[in-house]
């Protein structure tokens, strides 16, 4: 018998008012972990009221008190660390390094929220007129939600609940339904903790929740991770119910490469970029555009090391390459592979038959690679969010900029080159909002924002950084004269 | 870890977590201490140096990883170094010295982040002067 979740609403663990519950999966051997519920609008509503309840006495309480909780709380997780790594690697499918990784960068958000006290001081300005004071102070808003993707189960609801709550808000979180055992396990670190009662809250769900979330007249902002499709419907719903929305959406993230790289560098790079979490990242180099001779030779490097990556089980310490998310995500995959080779690509490298010994029935596909894509094709266009690498090439470094620029989305592009004034143009000129200097993954610390363009993103504070406490406050202005 | 390819950055840490590991069983043997019982206090401060040893790489392993440093790493394979268990005498001790600071000498220049590496040749460096000492029973 799997254990069926439940929510963590006002300090306790409950039972959703739903009997619908989908499977979780071992991606890589499809044995079921758990059984994630459906919660329904009504447990939104219970969530949300805890939280609202919860606001006024958390706002009262001292800033660094307040952070004072995220300290133990990231205490806990170093100790517990390889315990919530290995839970990632079981319920995402990704390698043990990669979900050690990722439990690193969540950790970082914990520690960005301990700059809270200092992000949040106002601004003040005496005699503004004579004898006139004006002050602007950051407030807590009230209760903030977010919708998280399976593709970070631990990271991603790190990046705000930490800055939030420390900011003096409250916090409902939705994880990925397909993934949500790395959250259940940081609810129960949480729980710990000792925070108030009603402060941070669960609901496991899917659109339902979603939904509830966006419409609920008390919640005041929404931070959402996830594809453009759903990240636009989430901006607009959101909107439409007067709250603050901030939208990290899809990807088709550019490489380039130009003939004076450091080849050897340029594809260790670009090998983690491409098939890092098998692909399944928003930050993940999808394609890669060479500039005139630097073709031939990537191309030589990369396949001979991308067709000796170990692919399997992500708990054995030997695989560098995991499994796909779902069944449904690996036939996507396969799909888009299959229409690359329709409209003419060439497959240089094909995963789609692979087999990883023992886990026969797993999510897997092999690194492949396309050459000769052109800039309308699938592959090139639309997010396939697996292990798939397409290969342009370019003529010179304008017309390698115009492909780049050619793209809908805009989250992240990179160059490799020894060419100072190159890459100087490139950050100049090239539409996302990500940029790697011969860097493949170019992933923003917690200090920083994590950027992105087009429809790639859509609000106007980014996640992360300084940007977050923006999101999470609002200024109040105070203009004062004493007689 | 035996027959398992070091390929990367998490699996040289484990692996070297790994054989201080073992290390440590080995000088905790009744055996070996009988075979030598004026060395107790020396086998004690190796252990002592050797769970520092896993502290620290513990530490490194947790805190070093991030998507930079997820690059594949080539050419070293578990099997090529071992920590005997089963032989208890000075020479043995040697060996499995021996062992440990060939590893470290040949995969610490292998990982690309600054701090590992510096551990790394820490250890190697540790487990050299062992080497040099002459241990009499």
């Amino acid at each position: 018998m799997t254990e069926k979740l439940k929510n963590y609403i006002n300090g306790e663990w409950t039972t959703p008012s739903t009997s619908n519950y989908t499977k979780v999966y071992n991606p890589a051997t499809l044995e079921v972990l758990a059984e994630c519920p459906d919660s329904t609008k009504n447990d939104v509503d219970v969530a949300v009221k805890s939280a609202k309840n919860a606001f006024n006495e958390w706002r009262q309480t001292p800033i660094l008190s307040r952070t004072r909780y995220l300290y133990q709380f990231k205490d806990l997780c170093e100790e517990n660390f390889e315990e919530i790594s290995k839970i990632v690697v079981t319920e995402a499918g990704k390698t043990l390094d990669e979900a050690r990784g990722e439990v690193r960068r969540a950790i970082e958000s914990i520690e960005f929220s301990f700059s809270v006290p200092s992000l949040m001081t106002g601004q003040k300005v005496e005699d503004i007129s004579s004898g006139i004071d004006e002050t602007a102070e950051r407030q807590p808003l009230g209760v903030f939600a977010a919708i998280t993707p399976f593709n970070f189960p631990f990271m991603v609801p790190l990046w705000f609940l930490p800055t939030a709550i420390a900011c003096g808000n409250t916090y409902i979180m939705k994880p990925s339904p397909q993934d949500p055992l790395s959250m259940k396990f940081a609810f129960e670190l949480l729980d710990q903790v000792g925070l108030p009662e009603g402060v941070v809250n669960l609901v496991n769900g899917g659109v339902d929740s979603a939904n509830a979330l966006m419409e609920h007249p008390d919640v005041k902002g929404i931070s959402f991770v996830g594809s453009s499709k759903i990240g636009r419907i989430i901006y607009e719903t959101s909107a439409k119910y007067g709250k603050r929305v901030q939208v990290q959406g899809g990807a088709k993230n550019y490489l380039l490469v130009l003939p004076d790289a450091d080849m050897d560098s340029a594809v260790a790079n670009i090998l983690g970029s491409a098939y890092g979490c098998a692909g399944q990242r928003c930050l993940a180099g999808s394609v890669v555009v060479t500039v005139g001779a630097a073709h031939e030779a990537f191309k030589m490097k990369f396949l001979e090391k991308a067709k000796n990556l170990v692919v399997g089980n992500g708990l054995n310490p030997s695989s560098q390459m995991g499994a796909i998310i779902s069944t449904t995500s690996k036939e996507r995959i396969l799909g888009m592979i299959d229409q690359g080779v329709k409209e003419g690509a060439d497959l240089l490298l094909d995963g789609r038959a692979l087999k990883v010994e023992g886990h026969e029935t797993g999510n897997f596909i092999g690194p492949t690679v396309f050459d000769n894509v052109t800039k309308d094709m699938i592959i090139a266009r639309e997010e396939i969010f697996g292990p798939v690498l397409s290969v342009m090439n370019a003529p010179d470094f304008d017309a390698a900029i115009d492909l780049l620029n050619y793209s809908r989305y805009g989250n992240a592009a990179s160059i490799f080159t020894s060419n100072g004034g190159y890459a100087r143009e490139f950050k100049y000129r090239v539409n996302a909002g990500n940029i790697g200097i011969n860097i493949g993954v170019a992933a923003p610390t917690a200090s920083f924002p994590f950027g992105g363009q087009k429809e790639s993103f859509f609000g106007d504070t980014h996640g992360q950084g300084p940007d977050s406490v923006h999101f999470f406050t609002d200024h109040k202005v105070v203009i004062e004269r004493w007689p | 870890m035996t027959g398992v390819l070091l390929n990367q950055f998490g699996a040289v840490l484990t692996f070297a977590i790994e054989l201080e590991s073992k290390h440590i069983v080995y000088y905790q043997n009744d055996k070996l201490r009988l075979n030598f019982p004026k060395l107790i206090d020396e086998f004690e401060s190796r252990i002592k140096l050797a769970q520092r040893h896993i502290k620290n790489l513990e530490r490194s392993r947790r805190e070093n990883i991030t998507e930079i440093t997820l690059e594949p790493i080539e050419g070293l394979k578990s099997d090529n170094y071992h920590i005997d268990q089963e032989e208890f005498s000075l020479e043995e001790i040697q060996a499995n010295h021996r062992s440990l600071y060939q590893f470290y000498e040949e995969s610490g220049p292998k990982i690309n982040v600054l701090e590992t590496k510096r551990l790394f040749r820490k250890c190697c460096s540790d487990h050299k002067n062992i080497l040099e000492q002459r241990l009499e029973s």
